[in-house]
């Protein structure tokens, strides 16, 4: 129980000293939270329906280098704190708890204001849409840090991986392998489009999520992690 | 490098580690970056209440081994024996820029189970002696480069480590806060702690038990002279 109880302690530190970093960075918040605003407002130009797909994706990508970027402004001293008693784990489990709170709450206020601006055919897979992105997302982020953890490559990787999903019709089979299919289905759903069936969608998500941490997790412990040799013998 | 050229033994025999056992025993480590090898056979013991300098030309394994001996690095041949805790200071300091220093203090004492008061008035006890502005609320990223090493140091010596491992720690350090280093350093040693610096100020050598030269044989001219208690 002791254990369980210290394991919450540390966990709920790095997530408050993650968050702390997080707010203080005004500027990449204020872009984070302006891009798929940008996204969702130039498609909206063209159709309203549409853009619901434009601002999933953009929250998404603002949402997975969020994670990113958390990850790897933590890489020189997270080697340290696990060398001193964290468990890499924790670090995990702490950051990803964070940013899946605060991309939840981003990806309702878009969500709400997107059912304001877009009248939604159906506005449960609207929020079905945006809420789905934040786990996805941050799981994405998580994952391309701990496989490769340099600000210009891992940025490529998301920025790749989504917008090949930005680029793609809707019926495109590629769509059914990357990581924001169900996020991508429901917002066609709320557009009043021909979709994916749900239970597929939330079931593919989860999968994605899953995979994803379990890489982010094997990768980031494998990094962080501290080689122990046994006690010296004592003295004869 | 062998291990028996690695290292040069300085002064009076270690201090007794009364039945313990060193705190740190490495032996036959070996690293290579691609085709260099950077430590080729290094042994290093380090007993309680002994200071021991690591010494060398750039480049030549001082900070791998540091790392190596911390866990942090892996060697491709060799094993490490550590016992009691380590308090690593790295070269670089491996701080959260976006932190302050009493939220470093609350994260890092976290490790040990402290409470965030109890880690926060423990580490500012430390920062004090390191003559660290204590209550300067700024983020890490906007202190000085001494001021950041400060908190660097102290966040090694939190939790009451037995062994430290400090890879030049006084990087940028005024002259009364260096002096002031070396000063603590002994009182470590009388305090029974052990401590490995990895050091290029060979002026203070004679306030170290042993020095450890990596320096290469083939380039060994050069080595710095011997030096101990």
């Amino acid at each position: 129980m002791t254990e369980v109880r210290a394991f919450l302690q540390r966990t709920l530190i790095a997530a408050e000293m993650q968050g702390r970093q997080l707010l203080r960075r005004r500027m990449a918040l204020a872009i984070l939270v302006a891009l798929p605003v940008a996204l969702y407002l130039a498609m909206l130009t063209q159709s309203r329906e549409s853009a619901i797909e434009f601002g999933a994706l953009g929250m998404s990508w603002s949402v997975a280098c969020a994670a990113l970027f958390a990850v790897l402004a933590a890489r020189e001293a997270e080697p340290r704190l696990v060398l001193i008693g964290f468990r890499p784990a924790e670090l995990i489990l702490g950051r990803f708890l964070l940013l899946l709170v605060g991309g939840t709450a981003f990806a309702a206020l878009v969500g709400v204001a997107m059912t304001l601006a877009s009248s939604p055919v159906s506005v449960a897979a609207l929020f079905g849409s945006c809420l789905l992105v934040p786990p996805i997302a941050v799981s994405l982020g998580l994952a391309v840090a701990a496989v490769l953890p340099h600000d210009l490559e891992g940025t490529l990787v998301i920025i790749g991986l989504v917008g090949i999903q930005l680029a793609l019709s809707g019926g495109a089979w590629v769509n059914g392998i990357l990581p924001m299919n169900g996020p991508i289905q429901l917002a066609y759903l709320a557009g009043g489009f021909p979709a994916d069936p749900v239970g597929l969608m939330l079931v593919h998500s989860l999968v994605y999520v899953v995979a994803l941490l379990a890489i982010a997790a094997a990768g980031w412990s494998l990094r962080v992690r501290v080689r122990r040799g046994r006690p010296a013998a004592p003295a004869q | 490098m062998t291990a028996a050229s690695a290292t040069t033994a300085k002064g009076p025999a270690p201090s007794p580690d009364r039945g313990r056992g060193p705190l740190l025993a490495a032996s036959g480590i070996v690293k290579r970056y691609g085709v260099k090898h950077v430590l080729d056979g290094v042994d290093l013991t380090v007993h309680h209440g002994e200071v021991v300098a690591l010494v060398g030309e750039n480049g030549c394994g001082k900070t791998t081994l540091l790392r190596i001996c911390a866990g942090i690095a892996h060697p491709d041949a060799g094993r490490v024996e550590v016992r009691g805790r380590i308090g690593y200071c790295p070269q670089e300091p491996g701080l959260l820029e976006l932190l302050s220093a009493d939220e470093h203090l609350a994260l890092f004492g976290a490790a040990f189970g402290l409470s965030r008061k109890a880690a926060i008035a423990s580490g500012r006890r430390l920062l004090e002696e390191l003559d660290f502005p204590v209550g300067d609320r700024s983020v890490s990223k906007d202190l000085s480069g001494g001021t950041r090493q400060k908190l660097n140091l102290a966040l090694a010596l939190l939790g009451d480590p037995e062994l430290l491992l400090l890879d030049e720690p006084y990087q940028g350090f005024d002259t009364g806060s260096y002096v002031n280093f070396w000063d603590h350093v002994t009182g470590w040693r009388a305090a029974g702690r052990a401590t490995v610096v990895v050091t290029h100020m060979l002026g203070e050598l004679s306030r170290v038990d042993r020095v450890v030269d990596l320096t290469h044989p083939s380039r060994r001219a050069s080595a710095p002279a011997e030096a101990g208690r």
